[in-house]
């Protein structure tokens, strides 16, 4: 009996006919279930399946087809069986998913709607939606992010603040009760509307707090920033063939094509690679006045990439971007290169690869589904290490969308 | 009375074995291909799933397949080694739920149900016995 099976694919009308020939018993499954994840995160979202050469299908094969249709419908695709042997149809009729065969529309017909590309350069294409311009986030700023350099936090630079909703925010915090309980836990920290991940110091994983019903996140947080209002905004990125959205760029661009000078940023993406850091020890326990990121402590109190890292996943980030930023903001934000005059800063949530719809902007809904369908692996702060020669640049991203909101007010707290 | 055994070990790849002594197996007992792959179906969701969850150490163990044909009574007899656990107990999946709802697993259990007439299983011996039948209408 054959080793592998023989799969093949056609391409017509947008709809691509994937042949399969042997048997798709529990042995060889899973090199169907590789080949149509391969082609779905290709972008082929409308399948057709050839089962003439299909001799054998076990409930294993099957659930690879229920598993695909559930991920197409959520991604406005489709999946149908356009032919397939009589014992192989007899198997999908015993377990009542003749429907398979029925539902087989023909190619989508309808022209594919062109995106308007207002950015269309060498490297990237941006392609933006206005949804209420006018509308502005307000900033708030807390605590005393230079202290990070020689910690001497204490309990008054601790705030204990309510999320979710339309609040989102970076720094380090911690989920507990207080300074006093959350001082060796203090990480990175980001809240994107109803979800809230800190990485904890004395853990290697992630914690993360959502939304429900009358329960509201609310974290200890030792310094950061949180804006709150509504995203003016809406944007798709994608890197033009060959090429990579190099983070820094994508702000420039998006700084100039909206013209303005601060806004604050929420962006899920497919990262090519990321570069960051995250604490290892919480800065409450580095109080004997070094920084976490001297030497000869730096490897035990600091994780950082050495190369760029956590490629093909998602990332789930939040920032605040500023250009020539006044006093307050500036401790706050780093320069985003050497050259430019642009500021950020960011945290990422890194998340298992998992498809983003192009059309689909509801942020609440699309952070929810996707927290409950993987959990956060790292929370990590996106740095741009620049150094000549060593350093290992900046975060870059294959595509993406992202939530713009003009910042209108800061306040220092 | 006509009766084989298949002995086979706790790999995946000796669904082979049993797939290709089963095609044997019809063509001596003069079974429909349609009737051979539903029974093959059968056997692969009990092996698989004793490969799958039936052992916490990593050695080779022995999975007898004793299949027979009285007159057009068709019998299969899976005995194994691994851990105690009775099919027969998991649940029923609901197949008319609409594919959205539909939870992935579940189906192994469906097919033996569907496919098979009467379902036995018993404990003897440190050793699992799930004894299925079924009668068929072309032997």
């Amino acid at each position: 009996m054959e080793q592998a099976l023989a799969i093949s694919a056609v391409e017509r009308n947008d709809v691509l006919t994937i042949s399969v020939e042997g048997r798709i018993d529990s042995y060889r499954a899973g090199q169907l279930d590789q080949f149509v994840e391969e082609m779905i995160h290709n972008g082929k979202y409308h399948l057709s399946f050839d089962l003439t050469e299909t001799n054998y299908i076990s409930s294993t094969g099957i659930r690879i087809f229920v598993k695909y249709y559930k991920q197409l419908k959520t991604l406005n695709g489709a999946l149908s069986i356009t032919n397939a042997s009589a014992g192989v149809k007899e198997v999908f009729r015993m377990v009542g998913m003749s429907k398979l065969f029925e539902e087989y529309t023909p190619a989508p017909v309808v022209e594919k709607k062109q995106e308007q590309w207002v950015v269309n350069a060498r490297d990237l294409k941006i392609a933006y939606k206005v949804y209420e311009p006018g509308k502005g986030m307000k900033l708030s700023l807390y605590g005393r992010p230079d202290a990070i350099r020689r910690p001497d936090f204490s309990a008054i630079d601790s705030r204990h603040i309510e999320l979710g909703g339309h609040k989102y925010g970076l720094g380090l915090g911690a989920f507990g009760s207080g300074f006093n309980d959350c001082a060796d836990r203090f990480g990175e920290f980001l809240a994107v509307g109803n979800v809230v991940v800190c990485q904890p110091t004395d853990t290697n994983r992630p914690d993360f707090m959502a939304a429900s019903g009358d329960l509201i996140p609310v974290a200890e947080l030792l310094y950061g920033l949180v804006a709150e209002g509504g995203f003016g905004h809406t944007l798709r990125f994608e890197s033009t063939d060959g090429h990579s959205v190099k983070l820094g760029t994508l702000l420039r661009y998006i700084g100039e094509e909206l013209k303005t000078d601060h806004f604050f940023m929420v962006m899920l993406a497919e990262s090519n690679g990321v570069v960051g850091v995250a604490l290892k020890k919480s800065p409450v326990n580095c109080q004997d006045g070094t920084s976490p990121f001297s030497f000869p402590d730096l490897r035990h109190q600091v994780y950082y990439t050495t190369e760029p890292d956590h490629i093909g996943t998602l990332m789930l980030c939040a920032g605040v971007v500023s250009i020539k930023p006044d006093d307050e903001l500036r401790p706050f934000v780093r320069p985003s290169d050497s050259t430019a005059s642009l500021t950020s800063h960011f945290h990422g949530a890194v998340f298992p690869f998992h498809l983003l719809r192009k059309d689909d902007f509801d942020l609440p809904k699309i952070v929810g589904e996707l927290f409950e369908m993987a959990e956060p692996l790292q929370v990590l702060h996106l740095i741009n290490d620049d150094r000549e020669l060593t350093g290992t640049g900046e975060s870059e991203f294959s595509q993406g969308l992202c939530w713009i909101g003009k910042i209108n007010q800061t306040i220092k707290i | 009375m006509l009766t084989k055994t298949i002995a086979i070990t706790n790999e995946m790849s000796q669904l082979d074995v049993v797939a290709n002594a089963l095609e044997l197996l019809a063509d001596e007992w003069n079974l429909m291909m349609e009737e051979t792959m539903k029974l093959n179906l059968v056997i692969e969701e009990v092996v698989t799933n004793i490969i799958n969850y039936g052992y916490h150490d990593h050695e080779a163990h022995t999975i007898n397949i004793r299949l027979s044909l009285d007159g057009n009574l068709f019998t299969m007899q899976i005995i194994d080694d691994a851990i105690e656990f009775n099919p027969l107990l998991q649940a029923k999946p609901d197949i008319n739920l609409s594919l959205e709802d539909r939870k992935i697993g579940g189906l192994g259990i469906h097919f033996m149900r569907t496919i098979m007439d009467h379902l036995e299983y018993s404990h003897e011996d440190g050793k699992n016995i799930l004894t299925l039948s079924k009668k068929l209408a072309g032997a």
